[in-house]
């Protein structure tokens, strides 16, 4: 174990957070929180004064940038040190009721919190809100005043359709679960925000739809989320690689989407979303296989073509996995198993090749891997040409040249095509990978080691779980009538599509019954 | 988690290290192979006139196989590279060993996974032990496949391979491709090597198609009949027509009948034929029915005699039937006296409708074969006149 720490670095347990309780006079307050926020320039301060003898004081303080300035303007300071002293007011103890005249009669602000520890204060504020201190008042008035640029919504570019919403996720947290919100007017629509990382304090927040989930899955959700111990959270790629239950497998086990359609669907089927602040992906738990390889077109489509792309997806999955190990193993153990003509044309194209078929393999895989990454860096214009070089310039040229056989280039364009017809790109980067295992079973051993392979990675794939839900389970949860199976290879009418997944709340498994009967008069059997 | 996963990671790796340490290690790259595409066996004696070399072999160890291996060779060029066919032969005591010595003389390993045909000797087939360990050869070996195309030739199977066909330089291909066109023309068998493995172990007798060499070509014509694993005879190319007609396996072949001093081609498209067991007292007496439908392909020009005459059919109809009768009834004379082997298909007839009796007959059916009365009756449809007028 020692070795392990040396190298990747032992767990230290970290220190609590301490609260200091605000003070009455607000000149202590001051101190502590500019204490608190040393060299910290972008931090604004604005004491004021008010009252109609100038005996209260009160100050502001945002962080430059984040809070909205236009609102505190108008509706905090106008009216604190304009519109206030217009009346007088009424009543002895007014100094003791400040706080309740200014929340319920002055500040025209939507929102207005109290918090009782500095610390809890200045998290806010550095959140976009803003401090609102008083004299002699021993709690913190939070202002309501989010107000930073953000990206405007657009397009997602990892998951693109046809047909279908045009809307995607944003890094702002609110845009993302009020897109989410628009699609389920439901009063059962849960958010349950919390905030992740001792330093970066990332909004999180788990949506759900209460009577639908499973209350299992979101119990262990909560739990897991509440277990991460981390100082920060730059992307939801981080909870998701703390939070999942497999680590060393190259599968994903969370769903991720910048889809809002995507991710209110996941919640009708009873899933659990997982928004992050600053990241335009929403997790989704529990995944199978199943869900990384349907589109959310699938369903918008008509069914009988939605089911033959179904289809076609994971016959390219397959594809991407086996097919250059299934030309290694063919061409160096087992070449009676082509056609005998095209046995001999691979016999005559591959008698300039220097190199066994596995080194082959791996020379065309690694080029193309190197295409794929490089293509990923450069910018949009430089990326295209760069695809054309290297699809078709070196291709060529390594055939000319006799380093690689001319089929071997079609396998290895086919499988990087292939590859990408799997909708989710962290599914298809593991098939990536593994197919390198493929690869070096298939120059050992042929075959028999594809086989092994295979079976290695069914294993694997039979005894993963997504939140205690098996990886796999909608192929085999065709014994109750959930019908997970039908949307699975293929995607039954939606007209059947009557039950919600296995793993939803048993009460709620009916999403419609069938009133077409009545509707259209299906004539009756005479 | 760490621990259990090193644990995990070095259980793998030592069950992949015990894999790849001791894991067939077969592997061949596809160039260095030589895919033998057909293949020829021939009986060799001592005082065989042959190469010296070959001949010194056979006198010091008695090696009397000689197997001529075809197969195509890549030739290296720029760009494109060429293919020449390579015949190549070597004697030994068994099929297996003359390739084993065949590997000393040459570049590449034999591969027997693409072999498409394998043409034998009338030699070999003249004696039975060498045939039978020939076809074992053939049938253990895992590589080969059963759908392969055999041919008896008649004279030596090196020089059928050794002729360069004009057509297409591959000669293996080239042997294959006939056999494939043989349901065109029906003169030869339609059988590939499962067939006959599964006919010579039930019965020990087979029908094999025969090959005709001449000078620049082949030809897959006729038959030869094995009875207990040894060639019996010939059958010529209508002959063997009528024996596949008569064994159910024909549906398509060509029938000419003569009207006045016209021939009038008929196409059978459909035949199908029935056996009966007349008589099952001592003398045996077989119906066969054979039921035909075809058409008329050709006639000439405005005819006397209109097609559609029912009459007129009726003539042609019943010329066809005396024809195929006649053809039919002598291919079968000939099979009971001459070979006096059972390929007719009698002897599962028998045995699968009259089980009773065939347990009575089994022992002396050689015997009691030639001795059969056969009554056939042939009934030709005429189902398409073509165009006219």
């Amino acid at each position: 174990m020692g070795f392990w720490n040396r190298f990747f670095g032992g767990k230290k347990k970290g220190e609590d957070t301490v609260k200091t309780v605000p003070h009455k006079s607000i000149k202590k307050n001051l101190e502590t929180i500019k204490e608190i926020m040393t060299d910290c320039d972008d931090i604004v301060y604005r004491e004021v004064e008010i009252g109609t003898q100038n005996e209260f004081k009160a100050a502001l303080i945002y962080v430059d940038g984040m809070a909205d300035k236009m609102l505190l303007n108008k509706f905090v300071l106008n009216n604190l040190m304009v519109s206030s002293r217009m009346v007088e007011p009424n009543g002895e103890n007014i100094k003791n009721q400040l706080y309740k005249q200014l929340k319920d009669h002055t500040l025209t602000v939507t929102e207005l919190s109290e918090v009782e520890s500095i610390e809890e204060a200045v998290g806010f504020m550095l959140s976009g809100e803003t401090i609102l201190l008083l004299d002699n008042y021993n709690k913190i008035i939070i202002v309501a005043s989010k107000g930073f640029s953000s990206r405007s919504i657009s397009e997602p570019s990892t998951e693109t359709v046809i047909r279908g919403p045009r809307d995607g996720f944003t890094e702002t947290f609110r845009v993302n679960t009020t897109l989410i919100r628009r699609r389920i007017r439901d009063s059962k629509l849960k958010v349950k925000s919390m905030q992740i990382g001792k330093r970066s304090k990332t909004d999180v927040a788990v949506m759900y739809i209460d009577d639908i989930v499973n209350k299992g899955i979101l119990k262990e959700v909560n739990k897991r989320l509440k277990m991460i111990d981390i100082d920060t959270i730059l992307d939801s790629g981080y909870i998701e690689q703390l939070i999942e239950d497999d680590w060393t497998s190259p599968f994903p086990q969370i769903q991720n989407t910048e889809r809002p359609d995507v991710t209110a669907s996941a919640l009708y089927e009873g899933r659990v979303a997982i928004v992050v602040d600053n990241s335009p992906f929403v997790l989704l738990v529990p995944a199978t296989i199943n869900a990384m390889m349907q589109s959310s077109e699938d369903y918008y489509e008509r069914w009988n073509i939605a089911s033959a792309v179904r289809l076609l997806r994971y016959f390219a999955a397959t594809i991407s996995l086996i097919l250059p190990s299934l030309y290694v193993a063919i061409t160096s153990f087992h070449p009676q198993m082509i056609p005998t003509q095209l046995a001999l044309v691979l016999a005559v194209n591959r008698k300039t090749v220097p190199f066994p078929a596995i080194v082959e393999a791996l020379i065309m895989e690694t080029t193309i891997e190197l295409l794929r990454e490089a293509g990923v860096r450069l910018p949009g214009p430089i990326g295209a040409t760069i695809g054309i070089v290297g699809g078709l310039v070196i291709g060529q040229a390594a055939v000319e040249a006799g380093i690689v056989a001319p089929l071997m280039v079609i396998i290895v364009a086919v499988t990087a095509i292939a590859s990408f017809a799997v909708p989710s790109y962290n599914v298809a980067i593991g098939f990536r990978l593994l197919r390198f295992l493929f690869i070096f079973a298939a120059g050992f051993l042929g075959l028999y080691g594809v086989m092994l392979a295979i079976l290695l990675v069914l294993i694997h794939l039979c005894s993963l779980k997504s939140f205690n839900v098996p990886y796999l389970s909608p192929f085999v949860n065709y014994i109750d009538e959930s019908g997970d199976l039908g949307d699975t290879f293929i995607r039954v009418p939606l007209i059947a599509m009557n039950n919600r997944n296995a793993h939803a709340n048993d009460k709620q498994r009916n999403r419609m019954d069938d009133k077409r009967k009545e509707y259209f008069g299906i004539e009756e059997d005479k | 988690m760490f621990k259990r996963t090193l644990k995990k990671i070095t259980l793998i790796y030592i069950i992949l290290i015990t894999l790849f340490l001791t894991g067939c290690w077969d592997k061949q790259e596809i160039d260095d192979r030589a895919f033998i595409l057909a293949m020829g066996i021939d009986h060799v004696t001592p005082g065989h006139e042959g190469e010296r070399e070959e001949m010194e072999e056979i006198l010091t160890r008695k090696n009397h196989y000689r197997v001529t291996y075809v197969f195509p060779k890549q030739m290296m060029g720029v760009g494109e590279a060429e293919m020449t066919n390579v015949q190549i032969s070597s004697v030994g005591e068994n099929v297996y060993m003359t390739e084993r010595q065949l590997t000393t003389r040459m570049d590449s390993e034999l591969f027997l996974g693409h072999l498409k045909s394998v043409v034998v000797g009338e030699e070999v087939v003249n004696n039975p032990k060498m045939f039978r360990e020939v076809l074992d050869a053939l049938e253990k070996d895992p590589f080969i496949t059963r759908k392969i195309s055999f041919a008896i030739v008649e004279g030596e199977a090196k020089e059928a391979l050794e002729v360069e066909p004009k057509l297409e330089p591959m000669t293996g291909q080239f042997i294959a491709d006939l056999f494939r066109g043989r349901e065109r023309t029906q003169r030869a068998p339609i059988k590939d090597l499962n067939e006959i493995l599964i006919e010579l172990h039930s019965n020990k007798t087979a029908v094999i198609p025969r090959m005709v060499v001449a000078e620049e070509e082949l030809k897959v014509g006729g038959s030869a009949i094995i009875n207990d694993y040894r060639l019996v005879g010939w059958l010529g190319e209508i002959e063997t027509i009528m024996l596949m007609l008569v064994r159910g396996q024909t549906t398509i072949f060509n029938v000419t009948v003569e009207d006045g001093d016209v021939v009038i081609p008929y196409q059978i498209t459909e035949a199908e034929r029935k056996f009966t067991l007349v008589e099952s007292g001592d003398q045996l007496k077989m119906r066969v029915e054979i039921d035909l439908e075809g058409d008329i392909i050709q006639h000439y020009f405005n005819p006397e005699n209109d097609m559609l005459d029912p009459v007129f059919l009726q003539q042609l109809q019943s010329k066809i039937n005396q024809k195929v009768h006649d053809k039919v009834a002598y291919t079968i004379k000939e099979l009971q006296e001459k070979h006096r082997t059972d390929v007719v298909g009698f002897n599962d007839y028998v045995r699968k409708h009259h089980s009773k009796l065939w347990k009575k007959v089994e022992g002396d059916w050689a015997d009691i074969f030639p001795t059969i009365e056969v009554e056939v009756v042939v009934d030709a449809k005429v189902r398409r006149v073509g165009l006219s007028k």
